[in-house]
């Protein structure tokens, strides 16, 4: 588990640089109340205090939630996603191993279907209206800034209402301006001479999701995951966009290279649907399962009302896991016949 | 201490058989309907009246129900009580109608009032059958209007803050709640994961009253391995 938490890191690191410390904030504290919620529930099961932590997987799912969250969240929006991840979607069920969910898309979707307004805003520290080359992300400014959205009752003076500041704060996610990400900012600011790394060239989403395809890559090669799910999810999306793909609609149903780097597609793929709790386990089945989860998030995203369905097509996934399973049994070795409820 | 038949009856009904926690029935009005204590209230009495007096019809009726056909006669039965309360609350309390909506006639599809007649009424004489469709309906009642204390309390922050809903009047009287400051518990999920939570905790208090009498024999009980992967 710990390698899956050194896979985020070129993500995260990405993901600093661009939307301020709000996104470190976030996996701090969500690893601080994981911690938390994990040492309570070992109290409750009569356990050593560190027996849940051991394995790391609550870290996991926190970071995971963390980045998923938008920076600049205020504490309690974070620690109900914790809770609801890590105590009703995981521990109700059993603990880790007998969650049927993923508890951190569990928790993302409770917040998102509760507070639709936190959940879309992305905050981004001063930067993003500020022009000046020599303004760096990073300054103390910004670090500031995150920490009194974070926790409104440690700033000095009154924190103003983060839908007042929002003109100012917010960058939509590429899937609401497809129009203009429609083509590869990456491409377009190497055409123009523009660094890749300055944030008003708006190549943020595109490299957050190469830090996660990077990842993603490692995890494939220390054989931490199998290749079946990432493939099958992203060959699904890529057909899909491909399949409905039409210059004329492209404004609207947006173009394959926004559906796989423009969104959540490449954490999606590698980091969320893996789960090997609640994924589908058999060879076949992990090739259906990922199909299943590449072709959901296409059609939420473009016939649903939800920008980005990462979170909804993976608890899909989840729902159909165990049938999966038991529809792709492999035939056991020593059997001529597959065994199973369909020969 | 002699245990009459009305205290088992509503032992059984109010508790170790509760209709919603036990037997988990009758729970889609129950899902839809529990956003608010009012409206819960509200749909928790017109069941109630409704359980109570097709039960009583049943048992008086019992005699003369045909065996092959007594699934349409229970559903003529509770059909027609559903539509006698839902004209009376059309014609006294329009508010209130507007909201319990659709829901006000699905009562007659509720299975846990054609579970107490099948099992209970069409065996038993009039006083029983009152005691146990009584202690059903009470079952039902307050659960219904905790679950939607909680939902509301949890959406909202208020309990029965909209009560004048429950008193005969205009429709323009009454005021819709507003946004809800955690949506989550006004949702279907919520309402599901909330009785879980409910169901969960009645688990926990009956094994906690079950294991002080039987603590001694729990310890002598051999735990037999059941083998859960794969197939048998």
């Amino acid at each position: 588990m710990l390698w899956v938490i050194a896979a985020c890191i070129p993500a995260i690191i990405t993901a600093t640089w661009f939307f301020g410390y709000g996104m470190l904030l976030n996996i701090l504290q969500c690893g601080f109340w994981a911690a938390l919620l994990e040492t309570i529930v070992a109290r409750l099961r009569r356990q050593v205090w560190n027996g849940l932590l051991r394995d790391n997987s609550a870290l996991v799912s926190a970071i995971l939630l963390g980045i998923s969250l938008p920076p600049g969240s205020v504490w309690w929006l974070v620690l109900l996603g914790m809770v609801f991840a890590l105590l009703v979607a995981k521990h109700a069920f059993g603990g880790l191993g007998h969650n049927p969910f993923n508890p951190a898309m569990c928790g993302y979707v409770m917040l998102l279907l509760s507070f639709p307004l936190q959940m879309t805003a992305w905050h981004i520290p001063m930067a993003e209206i500020r022009y000046d080359p020599l303004f760096s992300p990073l300054q103390f400014e910004s670090l500031t800034t995150s920490i009194a959205l974070a926790f409104p009752f440690l700033a000095p003076g009154p924190v103003a209402d983060f839908r007042a500041v929002a003109d100012g704060l917010v960058m939509a996610t590429p899937l609401i301006e497809q129009k203009l990400a429609g083509n590869s900012a990456v491409f377009a600011a190497l055409d123009s001479g523009n660094s890749l790394f300055s944030r008003s060239s708006g190549t943020g989403w595109e490299l957050i999701n190469l830090g996660f395809l990077l990842g993603g890559l490692l995890l494939l090669f220390r054989k931490i995951i199998s290749w079946h799910i990432p493939v099958s999810v992203i060959a699904a999306v890529a057909v899909m966009s491909i399949l409905f793909y039409s210059d004329k609609s492209m404004n609207v149903v947006g173009s394959t290279y926004l559906h796989l780097f423009g969104s959540a597609t490449m954490i999606g793929a590698f980091f969320i649907a893996t789960d090997p709790v609640s994924a589908a386990t058999t060879p076949v089945g992990k090739i259906v399962y990922g199909l299943l989860i590449g072709g959901v998030i296409y059609w939420i995203r473009v016939w649903g009302s939800y920008l980005d369905a990462v979170a909804f097509a993976v608890l899909v996934g989840n729902f159909c896991a165990p049938l999966i399973d038991q529809l792709t049994l492999p035939r056991i070795y020593g059997h001529y016949r597959r065994t199973g409820p369909w020969k | 201490m002699e245990v009459t038949t009305a205290q088992t009856a509503a032992a059984s009904g109010l508790w170790h058989n509760n209709s919603v926690l036990v037997q988990i029935t009758g729970l889609s009005p129950l899902l839809a309907l529990t956003t608010t204590a009012t409206t819960a209230l509200g749909l928790g009495l017109a069941t109630a009246l409704v359980t109570v007096s097709a039960c009583i019809t049943c048992s008086l009726l019992r005699a003369w129900l045909p065996e092959q056909w007594r699934l349409v006669y229970y559903l003529a039965i509770v059909a027609f009580f559903t539509t006698v309360i839902g004209l009376i609350l059309e014609m006294s309390f329009y508010p209130l109608h507007r909201q319990l909506g659709i829901y006000l006639p699905l009562i007659c599809a509720n299975g846990a009032i054609l579970l107490r007649m099948e099992t209970f009424s069409r065996h038993h004489r009039l006083l029983p059958s009152l005691q146990d469709a009584l202690a059903t309906a009470l079952g039902f009642l307050w659960l219904i209007v905790l679950l939607g204390a909680l939902r509301e309390l949890t959406a909202y922050g208020t309990v029965f803050a909209h009560l004048d809903l429950l008193k005969p009047g205009r429709v323009d009287q009454y005021a819709e709640p507003g946004s809800a400051s955690f949506r989550f518990s006004v949702l279907q999920p919520g309402a599901l994961i909330i009785l879980g939570l409910l169901v969960a905790g009645l688990n926990l208090l009956n094994r906690r009253r079950s294991a002080t009498k039987t603590v001694a024999a729990a310890n002598l009980v051999r735990i037999k391995r059941v083998r859960v992967t794969g197939r048998p």
